[in-house]
């Protein structure tokens, strides 16, 4: 028996169609967490809301693939595919690249799972929040919670496995890190990563058409902060200051190269 | 306009709709009713639109008391609804008068009612959806659970009671499945054994998934980026436990999906309580496809006539 029915035509801008049950459809660009196939990823998500197809519910852009969610009564899994495939591929690079600069206090009350890391990594406290803080990471994806952006990848020598009981309740603004992944939790939800600082920044907003400030594609840069330096963003957010430090990032989008460097 | 006033909450009351889609992108959670079938049944009953919100209520009702002359449907569980005293069996659509009072005697049968009225119930209107979303905090009443005195506006309305043609509740253990995006990572014999035998739904079970209890699954070979996973999606975490994901589920997850649920039977796993045993069983893509149609096509059937029992005052 042989259910997934791979799509072999020569020319489909994903590698495999694996069908994820009888109202989704995965396409698969890959099988690593790496730029050139998250950029084939993200080129075929433009492509898709571009032509803003009637009868898709949701586009769901991952590391290395994407999912289509659909009206079963709409499409049919074959006639589905077969238009995909057709769709003239968005061209260029996409909107401007940018780079945000987030305000991090590592430790204590903010980031609670900063010394049990830095332990298990055989790092000094500071020393891991230095190095956290010291690149820039590339925003792969957004999900698993509303605005998450899962970004990578962290340095072998900050790779941890997640923790061994998911927390309850992360604080929103958490920033966190889980085997080659770094992101941040912009609201409270549930969350199994180790929690190394927090942003007073607010990352995701219900009431805006546009709830996030940043998008796949976009690099992201941690910044220590002081207690007090925290305090005053903290207040400044609170009376309704965006103060995400923005400008673009000209040479990470034409250059498309190793986020480790 | 007429209201509802919350007299007592009962265990988890909350506004729902179709839920929020177009923004799994940005990682959204669809959300919505988890049985959409029932709510259908409760929104055509009163004589809605399919967009307007219903309440979803679980297990344990509330009290509820009508202000103003409105008219209502409700489908899916049975879980003891009564009007002033008197039964209001699940399936049918009634008028309800100002200081008439829902009530609750407990479960009878499934877990989840929708109780929907003329025009809709009220709620947070939040990226076109006025779903409850508990976990973010977002949609219906300030994004949370009905509680004691909270009110709602309703829509006016009267009519003819009404009963609905099929049952409006999809009980039953069976639930049909294809092999999921990432069965052939599995062992071969990961997806025999899920079929094997029954699974036991547990107390850790809530509105963004089911965790399963019974034979161990064998797990999936090396490792798995966290993709996106749909609704339905039966995924294998390390504990080798299954979880079924329902329209609470965040958009990417990090556990291998072995199979998935049909859409038709979607509103199954929605009324099974913790502690129920479950019964999954491998289908092909065309018996999914006539099972969805079977279960939509009884929309197009007409109501029955007004059934005895429904108090006039």
């Amino acid at each position: 028996m042989s259910p997934v029915r791979i799509c072999a035509r020569a020319k489909t801008p994903w590698r495999r169609a694996l069908p994820a049950g009888d109202a989704a459809v995965l396409l698969e660009f890959g099988d690593r967490i790496a730029e050139d196939v998250n950029e084939e990823v993200q080129r075929f998500a433009r492509t898709l809301f571009k032509a803003e197809i009637p009868g898709i519910r949701g586009i769901v852009p991952s590391y290395a693939s994407l999912l289509v969610e659909y009206d079963p009564f709409a499409w049919a899994y074959e006639t589905l595919l077969e238009m995909l495939a057709s769709l003239p591929l968005t061209k260029g690079e996409g909107p401007q690249r940018r780079r945000h600069v987030i305000p991090v206090l590592y430790g204590g009350d903010a980031g609670p799972d900063l010394e049990e890391a830095a332990q298990a990594l055989g790092l000094p406290p500071a020393e891991l929040a230095k190095r956290h803080a010291d690149r820039d990471y590339r925003i792969y994806c957004l999900g698993f919670s509303p605005g998450f952006p899962l970004c990578g990848v962290l340095p072998e020598e900050l790779r941890l496995p997640r923790r061994a009981t998911p927390r309850t309740k992360v604080p929103p603004g958490s920033v966190a890190i889980a085997g080659m992944q770094t992101g941040i939790y912009p609201l409270e939800s549930a969350g199994g990563w180790h929690l190394i600082g927090r942003t007073p920044l607010r990352l995701f907003r219900w009431d805006q058409p546009d709830p996030v400030p940043f998008q796949p594609g976009d690099t992201l840069r941690f910044r220590v902060v002081t207690k007090e330096e925290y305090r005053t963003l903290e207040e400044r957010v609170a009376s309704g200051d965006t103060i995400l430090e923005t400008s673009a990032s000209p040479e990470e989008a034409a250059h498309g190269g190793d986020p480790r460097r | 306009m007429a209201a509802i006033r919350v007299v007592k909450p009962g265990l988890l009351t909350t506004i729902q709709d179709r839920g929020r889609t177009g923004y799994g992108h940005l990682g959204v959670p669809q959300g919505g009713a988890l049985d959409g079938y029932a709510m259908r049944w409760a929104q055509r009953l009163a004589g809605c639109a399919e967009v307007d919100a219903v309440l979803e209520i679980t297990l344990l009702g509330p009290t509820l008391e009508v202000l103003g002359d409105t008219y209502a449907g409700l489908a899916g569980a049975d879980l003891g609804a009564l009007v002033n005293g008197e039964a209001w069996p699940a399936g049918t659509g009634r008028n309800l008068r100002s200081k008439d009072v829902i009530s609750f005697t407990g479960p009878k049968e499934g877990l989840r009612a929708y109780l929907a009225f003329a025009g809709g119930v009220s709620g947070d209107l939040v990226l076109g959806s006025r779903a409850t979303d508990i976990q973010s905090r977002v949609g219906g009443l300030a994004g949370r659970a009905l509680r004691a005195n909270d009110e709602l506006e309703v829509g006016e309305g009267a009519g003819s009671p009404v009963q609905a043609p099929v049952p409006t509740l999809c009980g039953g253990e069976r639930v049909r499945i294809l092999p999921g995006p990432r069965h052939d990572q599995f062992p071969e014999d990961a997806l025999p054994t899920l079929t094997a035998t029954r699974y036991r739904v547990t107390t850790q079970s809530d509105r963004v998934g089911m965790r399963l209890e019974g034979l161990p699954v064998p797990n999936a070979a090396g490792s798995t980026i966290s993709e996106g996973v749909p609704i339905g999606a039966i995924e294998i975490p390390p504990s080798a436990q299954p979880i079924v994901l329902l329209h609470g589920r965040g958009t990417i997850g990090g556990y291998p999906v072995i199979a998935t649920a049909i859409t038709a039977d979607l509103p199954v796993l929605a009324q099974l309580r913790p502690g129920d045993a479950l019964r999954f069983e491998l289908v092909g893509a065309q018996e999914a496809r006539l099972a969805l149609e079977d279960l939509c096509g009884v929309f197009a059937l007409p109501f029955l006539p007004a059934i005895a029992g429904e108090s006039r005052k």
